[in-house]
């Protein structure tokens, strides 16, 4: 890379991790909440029981679980959000492609969500694929490739994230519920991060999937 | 008085229906913009509080639509987010903009400022 290319990496690089930062933040607010509103809920039944008659065990059960069920959401991002701050620590690191995809998932499934897109995460390889990669560059990728297939705006749209292995390098695969996967558009940086990568990306005959194929980096 | 709240969250919006109809507030929610503008046209609602960041039509573009069809309609705004553009954009409007995660006193009182001598019902 050139010193340009440098710069504009630090750039977009930074806007990049702003951006999914923001997202991550918002989601766990949401989390919060709902808790804040589940958690006055109880205050408010217990408050009445005083002074009306029992409180229904079944209701404070539910209120109790439907907590506990938030702060298991909010810790898988939190878990994923640290996973990806992390990714900055190296520019190589051999990355577990299906942990890799499971973690990019959880947090940018709200941006999907926002354009009425469910995005889910569908393992299906048994076996792990492990591969040297630069994370962060490759996380960047990754975004490129829902962000194309969200400016399609179809609402309803599903869209699930496999990996598989292809020779000794490996592939992210975006299946769409509808044909809205097309040629990724010219773009100098993301050129620049498919070239530095070693990356292609292929888009199958209906348009239902975009690959994405990463090679083994070597040093 | 009866309050409309929009909000993806179905958890979060059921939670405070149910408080505000225990401080007798009638108060329904939807979960969708589509679903919003169905009930607002089934029922009158005096006001409706809701979500800016929503799939299909933000919070900001339902409040459009509202207001125009209900003018006498009272909007409050309710968001995670906390960016100076949608800060913004929510005070352009020139109603309350209550970010998550809420008081509840603090939404009673917005309510109450926003509909002075709308009755409750016995809570």
């Amino acid at each position: 890379m050139n010193q340009k290319e440098w710069e504009e990496c630090y750039a977009r690089g930074l806007a990049f991790f702003g951006k999914i930062s923001a997202n991550v933040s918002h989601e766990i607010k949401n989390h919060l909440a709902v808790i804040n509103e589940l958690g006055g809920l109880m205050q408010d039944l217990s408050i009445m029981a005083q002074k009306d008659g029992p409180l229904d065990p079944f209701r404070v059960e539910s209120l109790a679980g439907n907590i506990t069920s938030q702060v298991a959401q909010s810790d898988h991002v939190v878990k994923a959000f640290n996973y990806f701050s992390h990714s900055v620590d190296r520019t190589a690191a051999s990355v577990d492609l299906d942990e890799f995809a499971q973690k990019m998932v959880i947090i940018t499934r709200r941006l999907a969500a926002v354009k009425g897109v469910e995005l889910a995460y569908d393992p299906e390889e048994k076996e792990h694929l492990s591969m040297i990669t630069n994370p962060f560059l490759l996380e960047q990728l990754y975004h490129f490739c829902l962000e194309h297939l969200l400016s399609e705006n179809k609402s309803g749209l599903k869209i699930s994230v496999r990996t598989a292995r292809h020779n000794t390098n490996g592939k992210l695969l975006f299946f769409c519920s509808e044909p809205v996967a097309r040629n990724m558009p010219e773009d100098d940086y993301s050129n620049l991060l498919m070239q530095q990568l070693k990356t292609r990306i292929e888009i199958s005959s209906d348009r239902k999937m975009l690959i994405l194929i990463i090679e083994q980096l070597s040093f | 008085m009866r309050i409309l709240l929009v909000d993806d969250e179905l958890e979060l919006v059921s939670a405070m229906s149910e408080r505000l109809n225990l401080r007798g507030i009638d108060a329904d929610y939807a979960t969708t913009w589509k679903q919003a503008l169905k009930m607002a046209e089934e029922k009158k609602y005096d006001l409706a509080l809701l979500d800016v960041k929503m799939p299909g039509l933000s919070g900001l573009e339902l409040w459009k639509l509202l207001k125009e069809d209900y003018p006498e309609m009272k909007f409050i705004f309710l968001t995670g987010h906390t960016s100076q553009d949608d800060f913004k954009a929510g005070l352009n409007t020139g109603h309350k903009y209550l970010l998550k995660p809420i008081s509840f006193d603090v939404l009673l009182e917005c309510i109450n400022q926003a509909l002075p001598d709308s009755p409750k019902r016995e809570g």
